[in-house]
């Protein structure tokens, strides 16, 4: 097959294949504010919503799971149900009553804690990861616009391991960048080789390079700012523990950016073998 | 709904669709593709303050659906998953040999994840090679041997004799 004729038979694989009906704006703006709280420490309000979202949560971490845990995952009804949350019509395309998107594979243990060791051991990495921030940095605490969290913490199930995120607003004047850092523990199904661990993280991808630290390979991957991140870090302990550090020079807020990133590549580097980052399991 | 939700609301209804069609090429099946297209635009969603005045959403939005497809740790079920034979609810256009189109399907499925990227981005959405390569944060020539290897895998499963019965 040739590069024209393989152009051509793609279209004509568009053209000729039915479409389902268009997907529905609302429900994806659903998914994202979901999404969002997912990432923000909800404080006490008479605004929480409702997760109607379908996550499957594994057995073992119900509120009846292994005893002494103690974390009540923040989650929908628990199921083991596939992946794609609604049944796979025969046909093989969507019924037009059927369209509406399922939350994807993505949410296959995605539940968060919002109590117990685990949510703890979240707001900790949240205390540390402050402690690294240089001084010249301002950290601002509360909600700013959209009712979003400028610092967060989060322990939620991963894909089988338990992930920290902690993540920090940083401001210089009236600049605004991000500093993250997200801890999986051992078990995690992440790369091992540092650069393709490096650039696995939120799928930043990027140019990467292997810095080495104390006699430890850590992979610094650097993006065009595209992805949303500028630079990102990721380090493997012997044990399994993957530490990821990353810097952004911009917000989720509507202010200026940094006008450079808080860390060289050596210090973001460097930041991935903090020892209290190193959340054991 | 907010502003904010308006506007990412307008775009997604402008692009979700053509967005929708690279991710069947890529998944060889609309369901998949839905799924696909929602975990990009919900990650869009998560960005929408900071990339909402780029000159152009697009590119950074395919790229979010191409990464997001090749990140096989997350998403290992779309190579188990191969495009079917079966009846659909609605005709296909006159004419169009239903065989002929699965084949293709089946052929893609056969590609590697990241191949198959290469050539959606290469003969669908007709970037240049440059583009390919920044959508996958890789270099030209990587592309380039990606892009032959995909098409020989075609070549080899498209032309594959039928085993007699």
């Amino acid at each position: 097959m040739e590069e024209n004729e393989f152009r051509d038979a793609l279209r004509t694989v568009l053209t000729q294949s039915p479409e389902p009906p268009p997907m529905e704006s609302s429900a994806a703006v659903s998914y994202g504010r979901r999404a969002t709280r997912r990432r923000t420490v909800l404080t006490c309000t008479g605004a929480v919503i409702a997760l109607a979202a379908v996550t499957i949560v594994p057995a073992r971490y119900l509120a009846t799971g292994p005893a002494g845990d103690g974390d009540i995952p923040a989650a929908g009804p628990a199921t083991t149900a596939p992946p794609s949350a609604h049944a796979m019509p025969s046909d093989g395309v969507p019924a037009p009553d059927d369209t509406k998107p399922s939350w994807p594979a993505e949410a296959s243990g995605d539940a968060t804690a919002d109590t117990g060791p685990r949510y703890q051991k979240g707001k900790k990495l949240l205390a540390d990861v402050l402690k690294v921030v240089p001084d010249r940095y301002g950290t601002p605490t509360g909600k700013g616009p959209d009712d979003m969290d400028y610092q967060w913490h989060q322990a939620a199930i991963e894909n089988p391991e338990w992930s920290y995120l902690a993540s920090v607003t940083i401001t210089e004047e009236s600049a605004a960048g991000q500093i993250h850092v997200e801890v999986h523990e051992p078990d995690n199904q992440l790369p091992a080789e540092p650069c393709a661990l490096a650039r696995s993280f939120w799928e930043i991808g990027g140019q990467c390079q292997v810095v080495e630290v104390d006699g430890q390979k850590i992979g610094v991957t650097t993006t065009t700012g595209a992805a949303g991140l500028d630079q990102a870090a990721a380090y493997r302990y012997a044990d399994g523990t993957v530490v990821f550090v990353a810097q952004d020079r911009s917000s989720n807020f509507e202010r200026p950016a940094l006008a450079e990133v808080p860390f060289t590549a050596q210090q973001l580097a460097a930041l991935t073998l903090v020892k209290s980052f190193h959340i054991r399991a | 709904m907010s502003d904010r939700d308006e506007a990412f609301a307008e775009y997604f209804a402008a692009r979700s669709g053509s967005m929708r069609a690279t991710a069947y090429l890529l998944c060889g099946d609309w369901h998949r593709a839905q799924d696909l297209v929602q975990t990009t635009f919900t990650k869009l969603y998560l960005k929408w303050g900071k990339v909402q005045r780029q000159e152009s959403l697009d590119p950074y939005v395919r790229q979010v659906m191409i990464r997001t497809f090749i990140d096989e740790g997350r998403w290992g079920w779309w190579r188990r998953e191969r495009p079917h034979d079966t009846t659909i609810d609605r005709p296909a256009a006159p004419g169009a040999p239903i065989e002929d189109r699965l084949v293709l399907l089946r052929a893609l499925a056969e590609v590697p994840p990241r191949q198959r990227a290469v050539l959606v981005l290469r003969y669908w959405q007709d970037l240049s090679i440059e583009e390919t390569a920044a959508v996958l944060g890789t270099t030209t020539g990587t592309v380039k041997s990606q892009a032959a290897r995909g098409l020989a895998t075609l070549r080899a499963v498209i032309g594959a004799p039928v085993p007699a019965e």
